[in-house]
């Protein structure tokens, strides 16, 4: 008993301690237990050849360079500047060799995948300070569900983008509230590193109107030049290096727009209309404002629960693809959330902001073809909010705890066992045999 | 004139809904859609031939489950339509006015039931328009198809159910009665109204246990009524459209799914649980389900009136995206008086409305899942009410409001216009060859110049992007010919293979065979009769579709 005593002083000391180092009374065992847990979905086998290598790595091994440009099949190459944030402190150590690359790599992302979910449980306290189950439960969600667990376990920009983006918030969201330029500047800077993928350059235009609202909801007292100084800054920047490497055109952020299927649908529609003796009505409703609502189709039709909770067409070249993106038992919890949230918006601002970030979708809804799994990851953060307060809803239903226990372990199983099953049919991954190839000539 | 129109209020709304909805109906109801399908020909011609014999054409006398092409029809909306087969005639007309008249009056229902769940007149009549100009209501109350009646039944049904509520239970019986018979009137109600009762059971339990009586009458009428119900269900016939439309079928399920089950089958038996049958379909089912809440579906595509990626229409309209959220939104945060019990029940029928559909073959059918009707209607139109509400309290000038509402209704009429425009000019140059367009002309041809030939061969298969469209042309020329039943009851009974009647017969054609016979009207696709091979002065007529692409060859062989 003593000795139980003792450790259980132990964890306390190392409890207040943590809690001293971040500053926040919320964090609590709870908060440690699901941090462990998420470490351990993101660590564990990290270096198992069993798990591939993703296109990203292996790019950067194949070419034992650091800077080894990152060539698109269209024939343009670009630095992807992650890449380089990353590999920076390598180089500066003079670690080198092909594997010890591939270690470095995953060990740095990984540091970055529990940064940002830490973040991110803090963006969560911030915006819902009083709603401590809510929080935990939204952490919960991120530390289990697979496809946060696989972007975190890869080197892919989209992965890096979604930690930087996480730290960003954060930051930007704590200058907010207690009126710190430094958190504004920090916040600005993240933002403008994440920037830096060609894949991702559409999402930087939603971030920064979010990275307003939220700055302007939380702010006591909105510091607008500063605001404006340092995202306009970051933008400039982002557009010359769009310009620079010849990246910034419309049709290229947005490559449905030359879809000739599309041309062909309004051509042939207005050809209809002239046969059937309305040319005037052709060319009113038949025109390149169909692009529009053809977009709108596609956006929403991302959030088709379908597409969330079940396997997704197209799912191949995402990195995990035997799965969703979100387990199937978060699908009513994340209906009753939604439809719960709508109730409360009249309680605060925080609610009516969550509802704004579905615009998150926004860039995936761009890419040709229809829908980026591994992308659209920015948009499942509102929506595991929603599945948290789904989950929280069912707090005072107890007699159903257990059973939803059980249902959640049994879908953890086979999502998890799905993954590992098919890990190598993903066109994300190269295969084993590249690796062990990669492996003997280091 | 104000004073008259406050006086009449209730009726000018009811009034404005009826001439909507009839319009949307019955305008143009026999060009469009352009041809009278497969379903619709087949069940008037068993309606014709029950009026004429009190037989279908199989055969059988009365029957509770009708055989027609081998899919075991419900039976109510049969019966129901031998009054108008009788006065207009076994044609286009005859045919749709019973199920277009069925559609235009379940909007006055539907006034009915918001009226009684929200005791709010302007929310009815926004609800009851909404469902007058539904696309996803107009499309299949235009053709013949059962699911509206049965949607009309279950409505009823609810209406006549809250109004029991009111009344101390009086009249439950013919709530009950009303759910009951929808249950013979489609497929997809059998699996949801079982379903939404277990729901209102659930709900009302309270209720109903205040009204015992009245609960149990209502539970001894229901039993009664579904007796010969259950037979048809239990035997091997009912069970046949259940067998052939269950979604364990799939293509998708089957080949794909069960083929990788099988590859992991000789692994451990942990292995084999996971990669098991119970956890492959239960997941392809979850999706089916989860498929019906996709917003394109919903708001963008979902009739599929024009091929992939053309424009089209969702089940709802585009400018009913923003007032459906806008609807959970005012219906979620207390901003409206309503039971709660009434609020538990919309949620529970949007839930449980797709859950029939689901369990069929065939991913997003917006036919199937009808049951959901009326309910995203309604939601819509508490989120357009609560946005006026919102609009009239505001602080902006009067201008600004009365702009705003202007800009709102522009826009519904651009919508419905759109819709309208896709409905009559773009839809049938797409599908015209899935509704049979071009079958009326072959059937009416044959008919009139049947004296000429021996034998008048007309192949079951065509299609122009899928070459394997089976018709059933038989069904046609009996409509178009306006055959005596007894003809074709006694072909049945003689159950020849393939199928004839006096000189037709309805088999593939085979030209290199088939030329050979004397005195032969041959019917087929362009691909099967190539105009290559066969002599011009042989081609009698050539059918096109709606569009113009020539589809059928009538040729005739030993031209003199």
């Amino acid at each position: 008993m003593k000795k139980i005593k003792k450790e259980l002083k132990m964890i306390n000391k190392v409890l207040t301690f943590l809690k001293k180092l971040v500053n926040d009374n919320s964090f609590g065992r709870y908060e440690v237990g699901l941090l462990v847990i998420a470490f351990l979905g993101r660590g564990l086998f990290l270096f198992n050849r069993w798990f591939g290598i993703s296109e990203y790595e292996f790019l950067l091994i194949n070419q034992k360079g650091i800077f080894a440009p990152l060539c698109h099949s269209r024939g343009d190459c670009f630095l992807p500047a992650s890449l380089l944030l990353i590999n920076l402190p390598r180089h500066l150590l003079r670690i080198g060799g092909t594997i010890d690359v591939f270690y470095w790599e995953r060990i740095m992302m990984l540091t970055l995948g529990m940064i940002s979910l830490f973040s991110l449980w803090k963006i969560a306290s911030i915006l819902f300070p009083k709603q401590q189950l809510l929080q935990r439960l939204f952490l919960a969600v991120l530390a289990i569900n697979p496809q946060f667990v696989f972007v975190n376990r890869f080197i892919t920009p989209i992965g890096i983008a979604f930690s930087l983006a996480g730290l960003g918030s954060w930051l930007l969201l704590e200058g907010g509230k207690n009126e710190r330029k430094r958190g504004w500047i920090a916040a600005g800077l993240l933002v403008l590193l994440m920037a830096m993928f060609s894949s991702l350059q559409a999402f930087l235009v939603v971030w920064l109107i979010l990275l307003l609202i939220t700055a302007g909801l939380k702010s006591k007292k909105v510091d607008v030049k500063t605001l404006v100084g340092v995202l306009a800054g970051s933008m400039f920047l982002w557009l010359f290096y769009l310009y620079s490497h010849h990246l910034l055109t419309i049709r290229r952020i947005m490559p449905f727009l030359e879809d000739p299927g599309v041309i062909n649908a309004i051509n042939a529609s207005r050809g209809t209309e002239i046969n059937f003796g309305i040319p005037k009505l052709a060319r009113i409703l038949f025109n390149k404002g169909y692009y529009l609502i053809f977009w709108l189709a596609r956006y929403w039709r991302q959030f088709s629960l379908s597409n969330i909770f079940s396997l997704v067409e197209n799912s191949q070249s995402s990195l995990i693809i035997a799965a969703p993106p979100m387990l199937l038992f978060f699908a009513p919890f994340f209906v009753i959330g939604l439809f719960n949230s709508f109730r409360l918006m009249s309680r605060g601002k925080s609610w009516g902001l969550l509802a704004i970030t579905l615009v998150l979708a926004i860039p995936t809804s761009f890419y040709q073809n229809f829908f980026h799994q591994d992308l659209f990851v920015f948009a499942l953060l509102p929506i595991s909010f929603y599945v948290a307060l789904g989950l929280k809803l069912m707090e005072k239903k107890k007699a159903w705890k257990w059973f939803l226990a059980s249902l959640l372990v049994v879908n953890v199983v086979i999502s998890y066992y799905k993954i590992n099953r098919d890990f190598f049919r993903s066109n994300r991954l190269i295969n084993q045999e590249l690796y062990q190839q990669l492996e003997s000539n280091d | 004139m104000i004073k008259l129109i406050k006086k009449h209020r209730l009726a000018l709304r009811i009034g404005l809904v009826i001439i909507v909805s009839f319009l949307f109906r019955f305008w143009r109801l026999t060009e469009f859609p352009a041809s009278l399908n497969i379903d619709e020909v087949i069940i008037g011609y068993d309606s014709y031939s029950l009026l004429k014999t009190g037989r279908d054409h199989w055969g059988k006398f009365l029957p509770l489950a009708f055989q027609s092409t081998g899919d075991y029809k419900p039976p109510i909306l049969i019966y129901l339509m031998i009054p108008a087969i009788k006065i207009f005639g076994l044609n286009e007309f005859g045919i749709r006015f019973t199920i277009a008249l069925i559609g235009s009056l379940t909007p006055l229902i539907v006034y009915g039931l918001v009226n009684k769940l929200f005791k709010n007149r302007s929310m009815a009549t926004i609800a009851a328009l909404l469902l007058a100009i539904s696309p996803w209501h107009i499309q299949f109350s235009r053709s013949t198809f059962e699911a509206i009646l049965a949607l009309f039944l279950v409505i009823l049904g609810m209406f006549l159910f809250l109004k029991s509520l009111e009344e101390k239970g009086r009249g439950l019986w013919l709530a009950g009665l009303c759910l009951s018979l929808s249950m013979y009137a489609y497929h997809a109600e059998r699996v949801f109204v079982p379903v939404l009762l277990v729901a209102v059971a659930i709900i009302f339990w309270q209720e109903i246990w205040r009204h015992k009586k009245e609960s149990l009458i209502a539970l001894a009428v229901n039993f009664l009524v579904l007796i010969p119900f259950l037979f048809i269900i239990l035997s091997p016939q009912g069970q046949t459209r259940a067998r052939d439309s269950i979604f364990t079928n799939d293509y998708e399920l089957t080949t794909v799914r069960l083929a990788e089950m099988e590859q992991w089958s000789g692994r451990s038996q942990w292995e084999r649980i996971l990669n098991g049958e119970l956890v492959n379909t239960f997941s392809f089912w979850a999706k089916r389900y989860l498929e019906y809440s996709d917003p394109r579906y919903l708001f963008f595509k979902g009739m599929s009136y024009t091929h992939d990626k053309f424009p089209d229409v969702g089940i709802m309209y585009c400018f009913e995206l923003v007032f459906f959220f806008g609807g959970i939104f005012y219906l979620m945060g207390n901003y409206l008086k309503i039971n709660k019990k009434y609020k538990r029940l919309i949620f529970a029928w949007l839930l449980l409305g797709p859950i029939a559909a689901s369990l069929a073959n065939n991913s997003q059918h917006p036919l199937r899942s009808l049951t959901t009707i009326p309910i995203p209607q309604l939601i819509s139109a508490v989120g357009i009410y609560g946005f006026f509400i919102a609009i009239n309290k505001s602080k902006l000038k009067t201008v600004f409001k009365k702009g705003i509402f202007v800009l709102l209704g522009g826009m519904i009429l651009v919508n419905v216009g759109y819709y309208l425009d896709i409905y009559y000019v773009h839809n049938p140059v797409h599908y015209s060859h899935h509704i049979m367009y071009g079958m009326k002309e072959i059937a009416l041809y044959a008919w009139e110049n049947r004296d000429k030939y021996d034998q008048i061969i007309i192949d079951r298969k065509f299609g122009i992007e899928d070459k394997n469209i089976v018709g059933i042309p038989f069904a046609y020329v009996l409509t178009y010919g306006k055959v005596d039943p007894l003809v074709i009851q006694r072909a049945r009974q003689g159950n020849k293979t393939p199928l004839s009647f006096e000189n037709f017969a309805f088999r593939e054609i085979y030209w290199p065979k088939d030329r050979k016979l004397k005195k032969t009207l041959l019917v087929a696709s362009f691909w099967q009769l190539s105009p290559d091979t066969i002599p011009e002065e042989q081609v009698v007529k050539i059918v096109s579709l709606y569009d113009g692409r020539p589809m059928f060859y009538l040729v005739e062989t030993d031209v003199q």
